[in-house]
């Protein structure tokens, strides 16, 4: 019964039509960690991740029948996480249009593409990263689409094409994600390493 | 040689290279001192980062079980709650029944089952379909190409009876014009997108941006249309 299977969304809405309680909480058990981790990671806090994994659920059984045998349950869950937390957010579609971030990068260069201004060196940049409370107070400024594509590369170590479908983006939309998220943490760190000393 | 701007996009987006283009990328990086600190920040970056999400994510297994229980609690109770009111049919409207409601349409019909009629319409149904919008739901896998604007009696005609009754969910996409009216029986969900086809562009840059447009409507419909489950 403790197999690890990955049970597919046709099976779980038969049990779900069929009230099969022991075979919902087989699922339920598997994925809740995963998801409060998620929540967690996407810097909801206590009470307020834990109400948000309930709601993924919820939503999860509400629209399950829509989805029979279309997609992998992790993914699916991922993608109604990732929803949720943009709606708590209040992050639109549209704000992915433009991102500041483009401008700070490109005026770090010269017209021919070489530096103007160039990076600290590694070992202050290396004094000021290892400060958890400045990597929060950065992580902070991020939003939900730029936090995920992160989390779900560096951490999670997802592949890009699920981390494209848990995103509802395109392949080079992912990598724009991951340009603006990597250089917003870098930007931002990179701005404190001289205020400590 | 690829200059430093392009060695810093390719390292923070994680594109894929040919080899040839990573061979520079390595030669860049060995020649180029700034490059390289770029490169160690980012990799001090990642492992820290690691290390800070796996600090914030650390749950107790008490927790775990507790939102695990409430859920399964919950879903017990919903499961037996079937007042719910379950809709055989949906109208999409907007103005013009050329973009919005019309991918609403299409998309509807790929995501949702196929026992419920799916039909759009408009209080001003316009000439054609917008030619961006048949675009980008091929760019679905959909085809719209053959889909007409239509009036809600337009809609009512091809089914030889009222289509708007108390078993059809509509859907309003419009956001700033005048929306059409609808009985007060009808429930009505309305989702206030902004249309992607107004106003119309005049060159071509506007249109690059205008695909955009459609595209940015169309996965926000999408995802609505996703979250329709609890209707049907």
């Amino acid at each position: 019964m403790a197999l690890k299977k990955e049970s597919s969304t046709s099976e779980i809405l038969e049990a779900f039509r069929n009230q099969n309680w022991q075979e919902l909480e087989i699922t339920i058990k598997q994925y809740t960690e995963m998801l409060l981790k998620g929540a967690l990671s996407l810097g909801f806090k206590s009470q307020q991740a834990d109400d948000l994994v309930q709601s993924v659920w919820a939503t999860f059984f509400d629209v399950i029948g829509n989805f029979e045998g279309r997609s992998q349950i992790k993914t699916f869950l991922y993608g109604i996480l990732i929803n949720k937390a943009r709606e708590l957010r209040r992050e639109n579609i549209k704000s992915d249009a433009f991102d500041p971030i483009d401008d700070v990068v490109a005026n770090r260069f010269n017209p021919h593409g070489g530096w103007v201004q160039a990076p600290v060196a590694p070992d202050r940049f290396y004094e000021s990263v290892q400060s958890l409370q400045i990597i929060q107070d950065c992580l902070e400024h991020l939003p939900v689409s730029q936090r995920a594509a992160f989390c779900f590369r560096e951490v999670e170590d997802l592949e890009m094409p699920e981390i494209c479908k848990i995103l509802e983006v395109s392949n080079t939309n992912l990598g724009v994600l991951l340009f603006r998220a990597k250089n917003r943490l870098r930007e931002c760190i990179e701005k404190k390493v001289g205020r400590k000393a | 040689m690829i200059s430093c701007r392009a060695v810093v996009e390719i390292l923070s987006s994680q594109q894929e290279l040919s080899f040839m283009k990573k061979m520079e990328l390595k030669l860049h990086l060995l020649m180029c001192r700034h490059c390289g600190s770029y490169f160690s920040q980012l990799k001090v970056l990642n492992s820290q980062l690691k290390k800070f999400f796996g600090e914030v994510s650390k749950t107790d297994t008490k927790r775990v079980e507790k939102i695990e229980n409430t859920v399964l609690e919950d879903l017990k109770n919903t499961n037996l709650n079937t007042t719910k009111k379950k809709f055989k049919k949906i109208l999409f409207l907007c103005v013009a029944n050329s973009a919005r409601s019309q991918m609403a349409e299409g998309l509807a019909k790929n995501l949702l089952s196929s026992s419920i009629q799916i039909e759009s319409a408009g209080s001003q149904p316009g000439a054609r379909v917008h030619t961006l919008a048949v675009e980008v739901l091929k760019e679905e896998g959909i085809d719209i190409s053959a889909y007409r604007p239509k009036s809600i009696l337009d809609v009512s005609a091809m089914y030889s009876e009222p289509f708007l009754d108390e078993n059809c969910l509509v859907i309003r996409l419009c956001a700033e014009e005048q929306c059409p009216l609808v009985d007060s029986n009808i429930e009505v969900l309305d989702w206030n997108l902004p249309d992607p086809a107004s106003p119309e562009p005049l060159d071509q840059v506007v249109q690059v941006d205008r695909l955009i447009a459609f595209r940015d409507i169309r996965n926000e419909i999408k995802r609505r249309i996703n979250l329709l489950g609890e209707f049907f």
